[in-house]
């Protein structure tokens, strides 16, 4: 057997517990497809954002205390989330991902319309506020890149004008845009990343924002504030920006595709693989074989069968299609999972305003105190169920998305590094 | 000063009207209490009937169908696609229908060629193999956003008058004459009068209630009927069951999509203003379309809508019986002996030229104008832009205006920037109906925040005043999509949800 685990699903869950399993000294394969929802990563990791009356939390170790018991933070155990917060930021900074901000108080991130939402980590490059009222500065020169549609400068600069920031808005060309502009789509964040990888490009940019910067009124002060378009693959086109601009340099998150989604899941994926980790991209589990309700092998849309002593499922809600839907019933694709969900006809799973929290975010798989999943009413004693897949929390209204993500990933490889431990049967 | 003539309505009757009485040279003015297409007229199958659903039980309808569909062919190439329909039979239908069906299209005047079931799997491959005949059409589709922006140009341009978000709170009448209408504009609440010589009533649904302020009584039967957009075009022509007209039993392709109705249920007048489909209505339709086309049932659903068909029932007849699905023109001087007051109501999409000639020919007839009709002939207007993707080609040079801000529709920034300064739109629901952005198959919608900060930029508008638009436009797309959580419908709405509350935190700005 040459796993010892196979995770399915390489999204912000799967890689966090495939890392910290490879660190263990466990053989972790992933099986991936498909794009996964860093496509519209902020730019910051969320522990626990709002409470259920929508006020934002400050400190949310203390809030996560009081959540119900089906909430995946109190099936972990909510007194293990400080401990296995702090490892997940371990993780990050062994993948190389620079961050700040730590679990014991939420900071403040600024949204591309503007608005600061309470986070729990921050990367590097990004503007931030540490009490939800000041910016590190109060001048801002806020640029964005000529013919990129997906930067709302006009949103921003209200959210800063709120705070007491002076801002001046302006927009910058980019040497190479023109040129290689020959269709009418739109340029993404992606592709300006692309371009901004090259040196010159990059040179002739910061030249253009030190040009901007001397033309503004109030240059000794201002920061700088840009789309998140700079580095695919880690933050040293940002770094080197920085080293040829004057003024303090940050970015915010822009439309999707994330650039820095894109970032962190390439470097969240080398960071497993250097660790001896296998990625298998492309490959979409399809089916699993269960006998005696534990996982015996799974197979892929190749007709391959794989198999391992411990499975992880870490395939996502709805938009990543971990969760499926009919008129009548919310199922588990790929092995049938029972789901906590109360449909009781076919109009309750969402609600007529887009704005209220919405029935079908709370649907997931149902799973025990350490995460097992359930198969017709018995629990799956090889298989664990992470991140967004799990039922009891809303991402969109209590802001705790990519926290669960990461922390029942940690939870659950510690479980399983335990188990293969204490399994005096199994032999490498 | 005092018009000739005064339209109430920004439907597509309203706009046809306005723009004959403008070409026949009368002063014209048309009304609309909110925005064009906002009722009947954008929410129905976009459906270029060939007439051959209404040949057996209502050949006057259906030879007026055939008479419209080509000249909207010849006048509104741009607003039409022509690629046929098919009338299939299934195993369950009486093939003897099929023969009718035929015998009656021939007698109207309408194509209809019986063709192999063989063949019929042939030139439309995803059609239910299981079909036993099938009867070619000269069906088409017709898109009524475009449809009633070239009769609303073309009116502008033959010097009508056209305000909208103006609302018809009464009717001057003097003695036995209706002289004008007192208007609000809903946007500042102002309130005055219009003098017009003659007022045509084409508020559709809402006509009941115009000619009620001049005492007059109609009898409105308003049916509701449900739709579906798929996100595939899964048809290349009009797919149509050969049997009675029946729920689902039409499937019109238009552009990318696909689009199946419908349903037929009466509601009550007041619930007209805000209709909702209901889970049971998207079932029946599911269940009806994909015996049509059995691939639907695993095509991804875009959005449900539903309109309000204005139909009428005819004076002579007990409430409830022989509702007529033709043209109702009430002269009121004749009818009530209310002078100065016309009518123009029931028919359908596809007829609504003919509507407004023959309430045109009323209107000149009591002014004694002279000049015939020549809706039929003239093309309607295009767009005199550099920017418009809509009605005009291109301009091939790459600009940034002519990068696409709504990639779906292909609408660029040039045409929305052009239509914000114009003055023209004041909200993303409006630039939606006025180009499509925002209507294709993509689930992040993105296109609305790019308007939105067009909306700050080159209109004007605080940002504030954006936000709450953008939420509104956002929730008015959700209406669409929130009763079908199921299949990659639901997917979309929840990539929705994380792009829009996640990422941006449009649920915490301050809404109105």
């Amino acid at each position: 057997m040459p796993n010892d685990i196979i995770i399915i699903g390489g999204g912000l869950s799967g890689l966090t517990a495939g890392i910290a399993l490879q660190r263990k000294g466990r053989r972790v394969t992933i099986a991936t497809s498909g794009p996964s929802t860093l496509n519209t990563f902020s730019g910051s990791l969320e522990l626990f954002g709002y409470d259920s009356e929508d006020h934002p939390i400050t400190h949310p170790l203390e809030a996560i205390a009081d959540l119900p018991a089906t909430h995946p933070y109190s099936k972990i155990g909510a007194e293990r989330v400080a401990a296995l917060a702090q490892e997940a930021q371990g993780i990050l900074r062994e993948a190389g991902i620079s961050l700040k901000g730590d679990a014991t108080a939420n900071h403040w991130r600024i949204t591309p319309m503007g608005v600061l939402k309470p986070v729990w980590l921050t990367l590097d490059d990004c503007l931030t506020s540490d009490d939800g009222c000041t910016l590190p500065s109060t001048q801002a020169l806020i640029i964005n890149i000529a013919g990129f549609l997906d930067f709302p400068i006009e949103f921003i600069r209200a959210g800063l004008d709120q705070m007491g920031v002076q801002t001046t808005i302006c927009t910058l060309p980019i040497k190479t845009t023109q040129a290689r502009r020959s269709s009418q789509y739109e340029t993404r964040a992606t592709t300006i990343a692309r371009m901004m990888d090259n040196d010159e490009t990059l040179r002739a940019f910061a030249e253009a924002i030190s040009a901007a910067c001397s033309n503004s009124s109030n240059p000794s002060e201002q920061m700088i504030l840009l789309p998140a378009v700079f580095g695919l693959t880690n933050d040293t086109a940002l770094q080197q920006l920085r080293s040829m601009v004057s003024h303090p340099v940050y970015v915010i998150a822009t439309l999707p595709p994330s650039l820095l989604g894109v970032r962190l899941q390439t470097q969240l994926r080398n960071h497993f693989t250097q660790l001896g980790g296998t990625i298998l991209h492309d490959a979409k589990v399809t089916a699993g074989t269960l006998r005696d309700n534990k996982i015996v092998s799974i197979a892929t849309g190749y007709s391959e069968t794989m198999e391992a002593h411990s499975y992880i499922i870490a395939t996502g809600s709805f938009q990543s299609h971990g969760l499926v839907a009919d008129y009548r019933k919310v199922a588990e694709p790929i092995f049938g999972l029972d789901i906590d969900a109360n449909i009781k006809e076919l109009s309750s799973k969402a609600t007529g305003s887009f704005f209220e929290p919405q029935p079908f975010m709370t649907y997931g798989v149902h799973t025990d105190s350490i995460l097992h999943p359930f198969k017709n009413g018995q629990p799956v004693s090889n298989l664990y169920a992470i991140g967004s897949l799990l039922s009891g929390h809303n991402t969109h209204h209590q802001s705790d998305g990519t926290g669960v993500s990461m922390l029942t990933a940690l939870a659950v490889a510690e479980e399983i590094d335990k188990n293969i431990a204490n399994n005096d049967t199994y032999s490498k | 000063m005092e018009y000739d003539v005064i339209i109430i309505g920004g439907g597509i009757t309203g706009v046809g009207t306005a723009r004959d009485c403008a070409m026949r040279g009368l002063k014209t003015l048309l009304l609309e209490r909110s925005d064009f297409a906002t009722g009947a007229t954008g929410r129905n199958h976009g459906l270029l009937h060939s007439g051959a659903r209404y040949a057996v039980n209502d050949p006057d309808s259906a030879a007026e169908c055939i008479r419209e569909n080509l000249i909207l062919r010849r006048i509104a190439s741009h607003c039409v696609e022509e690629h046929d329909g098919l009338f299939i039979s299934l195993p369950e239908d009486d093939l003897g229908y099929q023969y009718q069906l035929v015998e009656a299209c021939r007698s109207c005047g309408i194509p209809a060629e019986i063709i192999d079931p063989e063949e019929a799997k042939r030139i439309e491959p995803t059609v239910n193999p299981a079909l036993t005949g099938a009867v070619r059409v000269p069906d088409g589709s017709v898109d009524p956003f475009r449809l009633v922006r070239a009769n609303e140009l073309d009116a502008r341009m033959h010097g009508a008058d056209i305000l909208t978000y103006h609302e018809v709170t009464g009717l001057i009448t003097q003695g036995n004459r209706v002289e004008g209408v007192k208007v609000r504009n809903t946007h500042n609440g102002q309130q005055f009068e219009i003098r017009g010589k003659i007022t045509v009533n084409a508020a559709g649904i809402w006509s009941a209630g115009i000619a009620r302020m001049a005492g007059v009584e109609i009898k409105m039967f308003p049916s509701k009927g449900a739709l579906l957009i798929f996100a595939n075009r899964v048809n290349k022509m009009v797919i149509n069951r050969c049997h009675k007209a029946a729920n689902g039993d039409i499937l019109v392709p238009d552009g990318d999509v696909t689009i199946l109705g419908s349903t037929s249920d009466r509601v009550p007048l007041g619930e007209c203003d805000d209709v909702r489909v209901t889970p049971r209505e998207i079932a029946t339709l599911l269940r009806e379309g994909t015996k049509l086309v059995p691939i639907l049932s695993s095509t991804r659903i875009l959005r449900a809508y539903a309109g309000v068909r204005p139909l009428v029932a005819e004076d002579d007849e007990e409430a409830g019986r022989g509702i007529s699905r033709g043209i109702v023109c009430l002269d009121h001087e004749q009818r009530d002996g209310l002078a100065g007051f016309i009518t123009i109501t029931g028919g359908k999409l596809m007829t609504y030229r003919l509507m407004a000639e023959k309430a045109t020919d009323i209107v000149c007839s009591k002014l004694n104008v002279k000049r015939r009709c020549e809706t039929a002939v003239i093309p309607l207007a295009t767009r005199p832009s550099t920017h418009s993707s809509l009605l005009t080609s291109r301009s091939s040079l790459l600009t940034p205006d002519s990068l696409y801000l709504c990639e779906c529709e292909k609408v660029t920034v040039g045409e929305i920037r052009e239509l914000i300064v114009s003055g023209e739109v004041a909200t993303l629901t409006q630039l939606r109906r006025r180009t499509r952005m925002g209507m294709g198959k993509c689930p992040g919608r993105y296109c609305a925040l790019r308007a939105a900060r067009l909306m700050s930029s080159a209109g004007g508008k605080t940002i504030a005043e954006c936000g709450r638009d953008l939420a509104d436009f956002v929730n008015e797309r959700w209406k669409g999509i929130y009763p079908i959580t199921w299949g990659t419908t639901l997917a979309d709405a929840q990539y929705m949800a994380s792009v829009y509350k996640g990422l941006c935190g449009l649920d915490k700005i301050p809404r109105s």
